[in-house]
């Protein structure tokens, strides 16, 4: 080895490296609060890859390790941690979906942000939602959200209909994905459009997540293969949730439905409709939403043993370092060291 | 109500005695052990009460409202406090530095509304308990190091010099702090790990950087850096003491600062 890259792998083995980057690591955590650039992952990411490599290199090289069996597996577990967390960025899916009460899932109303190397099936997915509930408690004039039950019939990857609840800390699991019920849920006026060719066409607007967006509870309505687009929003005076005693999550029992159209304005109950020159929209009546949020991530259970082997090996480590020199035995040195010098 | 308000004053008044026999023992150079001893399990006892009849009238543990969070802490540390103070006898005056830091949370408890809480839906889960408890064992580990960093820094004045003087020598506390901190680092990261695991099942997601996960991890981070710093660099025993304070500073601070600033033990909890 040359004197320059002995150097190089000396200053990339170094032990103060490890602190400064740990140090790098720690500002990086607390700046990424403070950014919503869409590239702030890297701040994470690149103190995590320069710690990886100072810790390839010094695994390598530091003597350390080859005496000290169980600081070895430690590290040896942390690198692992690293190595599959960067596997998890890249194989990884996170997504939402919004389901209108009663129909089955469309994958055009999901939203994801996946890894490079994820093996996309979202398309596969066949679930219908078939009801929900969410029930809600008063605590000192606050409204608290208790718990969540989704009714999901579904086609598991065999091809078999299954039914069953899901809801808190209970996911939906098809091809290898979770979705879990969240508290994102709305409301969904329903319409029907009969163009004057063709077959007639159901589909449904979902409102801004409730209770959230309480006060705007607006969205367009853009009219399938036309250039018709409508405002809409929805106006009620009844309080679903209770701030004095149970309630749960449901339709209010006299909602209006507005809806402007260019200049126009309507008010529309369940069974009007108005009237276009290529059709006729149908308002079916109010229905609602929810949000699952999807989730894939196979690294998880690998993650969790990498951890469990590094803290294997630290406890370890700490166990073999602290039981030779009890604390009787840096008494007994302590006293012949003194018994030395005196003499 | 009125007896558990009762059980806990009366728990406070008998950690407060234990206190302040602690700082008057070291003081006056006088041995006050057995009795600091007694008010410590007194008071504790007292407190199981507190907390046991309010666990019987709210029908849940103690984990929900800032007082209760609060309260079941201040009851473990105080468990593994007497449980170090009756094994390690020769550094038994390090309660007149651990003891007045108690004192900080006791005061907070009792000036923090003592109302019932609700329990969300993801609090119905084993990885409670397990998050919990792993929790507790990592700040009761740090607390103790605390007392022998206070020591080990009160002796830099001539005054702490005289007065710790009979205590083992700041080489042995600093052994001492550092294995409590090993066995802190070992419960800090079987806690992330339990509360990744209860995230991941509650709410589908293993970590998300809430301001809750941010400041534990960084916790974690800077014990991590106080074992490496000592590790590898000849750190004094003084700032290796420093160092042991922060951890204890930054630990108390996201166990009941951060639910306290941000409005829920973690965000994703509520909505
Ligand atoms: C990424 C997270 C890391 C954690 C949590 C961690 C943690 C630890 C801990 C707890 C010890 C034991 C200290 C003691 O015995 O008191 C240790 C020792 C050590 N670590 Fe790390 N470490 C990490 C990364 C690294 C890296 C990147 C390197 C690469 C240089 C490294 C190199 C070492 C060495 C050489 C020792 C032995 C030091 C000695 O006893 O002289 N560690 N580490």
């Amino acid at each position: 080895m040359t004197a320059s890259s002995s150097r190089l792998v000396a200053y990339s083995s170094s032990l103060k490296l490890t602190l400064l980057l740990f140090l790098f690591l720690g500002i990086s955590v607390v700046l990424w609060h403070f950014t919503e650039h869409k590239l702030k992952d890297w701040l994470i990411t690149i103190p995590l890859l320069f710690l990886a490599f100072n810790l390839i290199t010094s695994m390598l090289t530091n003597k350390i390790f080859r005496i000290h069996g169980w600081l070895l597996l430690f590290h040896v577990g942390l690198l692992l941690l690293l190595l599959l967390i960067g596997i998890s960025q890249v194989t990884k899916l996170i997504g939402s979906v919004e389901v209108t009460n009663g129909t089955v899932y469309d994958q055009s109303s999901a939203q994801w942000q996946q890894g490079i190397f994820h093996r996309n099936r979202l398309d596969r997915l066949q679930f219908k939602l078939e009801k929900f509930n969410i029930n809600y408690a008063s605590s000192h004039g606050e409204v608290v959200r208790l718990d969540t039950q989704a009714y999901i019939t579904w086609v598991d990857e065999e091809g078999k209909v299954k039914k069953g609840v899901v809801g808190d800390r209970v996911p939906l699991k098809i091809y290898g994905y979770k979705l879990y019920t969240t508290h994102n849920k709305g409301f969904a006026p329903m319409f029907k459009w009969y163009p004057n060719q063709g077959g007639a066409v159901e589909g449904s607007v979902h409102l801004p997540a409730w209770p959230e967006h309480e006060l705007n509870q607006a969205n367009d309505l853009q009219i399938p293969n036309t250039p018709y687009k409508l405002w809409l929003t929805l106006k009620f005076f009844d309080p679903i949730l209770s701030s004095t005693g149970p309630s749960i999550f449901r339709i209010p029992d006299d909602p209006l439905l507005i809806v402007r159209v260019d200049e126009k304005r309507y008010e529309l109950q369940p069974g009007d409709f108005i009237d276009f020159p290529t059709g006729r929209l149908e308002y079916l009546g109010l229905n609602t939403w929810m949000g699952f949020q999807v989730f894939y991530d196979w690294s998880l259970p690998w993650m969790l043993g990498a951890s469990l082997l590094a803290l294997f090996g630290l406890a370890g480590h700490f166990w073999k370092k602290f039981a030779p020199t009890p604390w009787q035995n840096s008494l007994e040195e302590e006293e012949k060291n003194r018994w030395n010098k005196n003499n | 109500m009125e007896q558990e308000q009762l059980s806990l004053w009366l728990a406070v008044v008998a950690y407060v005695l234990a206190g302040m026999l602690a700082i008057f023992g070291v003081v006056f150079a006088k041995k006050y052990e057995k009795s600091i001893l007694f008010f410590m399990c007194t008071g504790l006892a007292l407190h199981a009460v507190a907390i046991a009849l309010r666990w019987i009238r709210l029908e849940h543990g103690p984990y929900l409202t800032m007082f209760e969070i609060l309260s079941s802490n201040l009851f473990t540390l105080m468990l593994f406090f007497i449980i170090f103070y009756w094994r390690y006898k020769p550094v038994r005056p390090s309660a007149a530095v651990v003891l007045p830091v108690l004192f900080i949370m006791m005061a907070w408890m009792m000036f923090v509304p003592h109302d019932a809480g609700m329990i969300p839906a993801s609090f119905d889960t084993i990885w409670l308990w397990i998050h919990i408890g792993f929790g507790k064992v990592f700040m009761g580990a740090v607390l103790v190091a605390v007392g022998m960093g206070g020591i080990i820094v009160l002796r830099q004045c001539a005054w702490g010099e005289r007065k710790f003087s009979n205590l083992p020598s700041n080489e042995r506390l600093d052994d001492l702090a550092f294995r409590f901190m090993a066995v802190a680092l070992i419960f800090d990261s079987l806690m992330l790990i339990a509360g990744a695991l209860w995230a991941h099942d509650a709410w589908g997601r293993y970590w998300g950087w809430d301001p809750l996960e941010t400041w534990a991890f960084i916790t974690w981070l800077v014990l991590v850096i106080a074992l490496h710093l000592r590790a590898t660099v000849k750190l004094s025993y003084e700032q290796g003491a420093y160092l042991i304070f922060a951890v204890f500073a930054l630990g108390f601070l996201t166990f009941y600062g951060i639910p306290f600033i941000s409005d829920a033990p973690h965000q994703g909890t509520f909505g």
